[in-house]
């Protein structure tokens, strides 16, 4: 928000208009812009949204399609992000520009590897190992997890089943969730419990930052804002053991940004959007706190010294892979996220847990 | 005997303390949270801050234009308080007093009471229609209209018992005295309940302060913010949440209700001593 | 009674209407006054995901 409100200034005066920003906080803003593309003539010109958000939206047509207004791709964004505002995904028309880069890293706390002379592990078995060794020393905790049902222990541990080659559909769309590669990645989760612990968000972020624990995953403003960061970080490992295969593992979280259907102003508001997603208002935006989704922001040398996070984040979104597009996602990562968190509290067998999570999956989408 | 007195003076006064704490640390918690500095905050928390700062105000009034936002919480909420009482206190004594045809003051008492008990998210949806037919939507009247919405049954019914309370000879003998209906009801009967309306005003006024799910679904603008609203970017299910910022907005969105509280005391305290009848 | 508490409401209404009118849509882009576009956005941190 602050990003958009340091750029605006120029757009403004020079095609006397007033941008107005309202401030929403995530899941008030998407009730909003639901709410609002009921109606004739919306309130919104243009719209934010996360990146899970999307087919969901599209599905709703709350988004005008830019190239039927006559947008033509930039390929200067980061493949990954522009892909995800296309409908369909990847291949279709566009409806959406990446306005935040994100997505999801490895934090580690540096003094802790310092001591103990570890070096980023590439696998999860070497984060395991680093795990066992660090954890109940000092009342170190090893790795933490963020085991909470619903959004946070899908979010935690989907990058570990996808570094074990597994995911929660195949292509043709059967429910994958009980194979043998997540039994695996989810007994490597229930083993990293035992050597860390099951925070909540903030706490994760404190222990981590604070040496209290030495490694978890996490969104980058989590720990990193401006030019600090409060732990050290590296993309997410990509193989599960360290002969393996090296899988894409970035959950990516663009925010992207689009010009509601309803708008009066389309002309307008699209080439705001194309304002304000541009290298040189990203370049600025990046001093308030933006992230870029655009290669040469990402990679501009003087940027890069002052942000040293920018390349991790551009390596991991390249090597990033987006959450299953369909717009049951709300329904589907609910039900996924129960059954895993029977499975880590021990209520329920690996086994049993994948099975009712593919059932209840299959059940949802089958509606 | 004696010590049976002192042990249970001594019994009352360890609950006393017991529940002051109960009811005031979690004010303490928050005044003190919010005068710490944010390396203080992330890590493990003492019980009394080892920092002071007052960067998480100012960031308030900086960064998220908070001053706006009081003005805004206030305006609606007095806006809202004065209509709901007015419309409810005339309603109230009517239907405490008035007789109606077919027997429908029980209904219409019922009828009243539904708009308290049904959950509010019931009336947002129906009220985001309407309030946009009539372009409302960028306005506070909205908000303003729903607070009175949801305060109004609530007046009606708390000051239902105030009114059918008071003997009945107070107001007759005003009309032998030659009083209007309205002169009766502004000059007899409104000072009676007075501790009643004091009671309805701070609880009506604590509803539309802290009220979040009538503003966050009409409120477009940011310069229509209230302070729950505004309070609520701070704490988002995705990001970190701001304990300090937070914190110190509690703080802030915490003066009005008291100050409120305490000036409608003096009210509260004055109804009761004034004897309206011998007996 | 009946007389005095409709002139309250009349009253009451008026001003519901005025702030209304004042405080309502104005209309933007005519007469060459700048065009207001609203972006509904993520408060707070910039950044951020779930």
């Amino acid at each position: 928000m602050d990003a958009i409100n340091s750029v605006k200034g120029a757009f403004e005066s020079e095609n006397n208009c007033i941008i107005e920003v309202l401030g929403l906080e995530a899941s008030d803003l998407k009730q909003k812009i639901s709410l609002d593309s009921q109606n004739k003539v919306g309130a919104y010109d243009l719209a934010m949204a996360d990146d899970p958000w999307m087919p969901e939206l599209y599905e709703a047509g709350l988004f005008a399609n830019l190239t039927e207004l006559g947008y033509t791709p930039d390929p200067d964004f980061v493949e990954e992000s522009l892909a995800i505002g296309m409908h369909p995904y990847s291949n279709g028309d566009i409806y959406t520009l990446p306005f935040a880069g994100n997505v999801q890293l490895f934090f580690y706390n540096q003094k802790i590897f310092d001591d103990n002379n570890f070096s980023i592990p590439d696998s999860w078995e070497g984060v395991l190992e680093i795990a066992k060794a660090v954890h109940g020393k000092d009342g170190k905790v090893g790795y933490v997890i963020r085991g909470q049902q619903g959004n946070p222990i899908v979010s935690d541990y989907l990058p570990i089943l996808w570094a074990y080659g597994g995911n929660v559909f195949d292509e043709n769309w059967n429910v994958i969730v009980d194979s043998n590669e997540a039994k695996e990645a989810l007994e490597l989760y229930i083993e990293l419990l035992e050597n860390g612990a099951n925070y909540e968000k903030n706490d994760i972020v404190a222990a981590v930052s604070d040496g209290k624990a030495a490694m978890s995953l996490g969104w980058p403003s989590w720990y990193i804002s401006g030019e600090t960061a409060t732990a050290a970080y590296a993309p997410i490992p990509g193989k599960a053991t360290d002969s393996g295969k090296k899988y894409a593992t970035g959950m990516i979280g663009n925010w992207m940004m689009g010009v509601t259907t309803n708008s009066a102003n389309k002309e307008l508001a699209m080439k705001f959007l194309i304002y304000v997603t541009s290298a040189e208002a990203q370049k600025t935006a990046a001093e308030f706190g933006g992230v870029p989704t655009r290669v040469s922001v990402f990679t501009d040398s003087e940027l890069n010294k002052k942000y040293p996070y920018f390349t991790a984040i551009l390596e991991g979104t390249e090597n990033s892979v987006i959450r299953p597009r369909t717009p049951l996602r709300t329904d589907i990562e609910t039900a996924y996220g129960a059954e895993l968190s029977s499975a880590i509290s021990g209520t329920k067998s690996i086994d049993q847990a994948l099975a009712d999570a593919k059932a209840a999956i299959e059940a949802i989408m089958n509606k | 005997m004696r010590r049976n007195k002192k042990s249970r003076k001594i019994l009352r006064g360890t609950c006393s303390v017991l529940i002051l704490i109960w009811t005031l640390f979690p004010v303490y918690w928050m005044i003190s949270l919010s005068i710490r500095d944010d390396a203080e905050l992330i890590s493990s928390l003492s019980l009394f801050p080892g920092s002071f700062t007052v960067k998480h105000f100012a960031q308030l009034f900086v960064r998220n234009n908070f001053l706006m936002a009081i003005i805004n919480s206030l305006y609606i909420t007095f806006t809202s308080l004065a209509f709901a009482l007015i419309l409810g206190l005339i309603c109230s004594y009517i239907l405490a007093r008035a007789r109606f045809k077919y027997k429908l003051k029980g209904p219409v008492l019922f009828w009243v009471l539904l708009v308290r008990v049904i959950p509010p998210i019931a009336f947002a949806l129906p009220l985001y229609i309407m309030m946009n037919k009539f372009s409302l939507l960028n306005t506070k009247i909205p908000v303003i209209l729903a607070h009175i919405l949801v305060n109004i049954p609530f007046i009606i019914w708390y000051m239902l018992s105030f009114f059918s309370g008071l003997p009945e000879e107070v107001e007759e003998s005003a009309e032998i005295d030659g009083a209007s209906d309205m002169q009766l009801f502004a000059r007899i009967v409104i000072p009676l309940v007075m501790p009643g309306i004091t009671a309805v005003a701070i609880l009506s006024f604590m509803t539309s302060w802290n009220e979040y799910l009538y503003g966050v679904i009409f409120v477009q603008s940011p310069s229509n913010f209230t302070i729950p609203l505004s309070l609520s970017t701070l704490n988002s299910e995705q990001e970190l949440a701001q304990w300090g910022s937070i914190a110190a907005g509690g703080i802030i969105s915490l003066v009005p209700i008291a100050l409120f509280a305490i000036f409608a005391q003096i009210f509260l305290i004055q109804g009761l001593s004034s004897g309206a009848v011998k007996e | 009674m009946k007389r005095k508490l409709a002139l309250l409401l009349i009253f009451l209404m008026t001003g519901v209407l005025i702030t209304a009118c004042v405080e309502g849509d104005k209309p933007a882009g005519k007469d060459g006054s700048p065009v207001k576009l609203v972006i509904a956005a993520r408060g707070g941190l910039p950044c951020g995901c779930d």
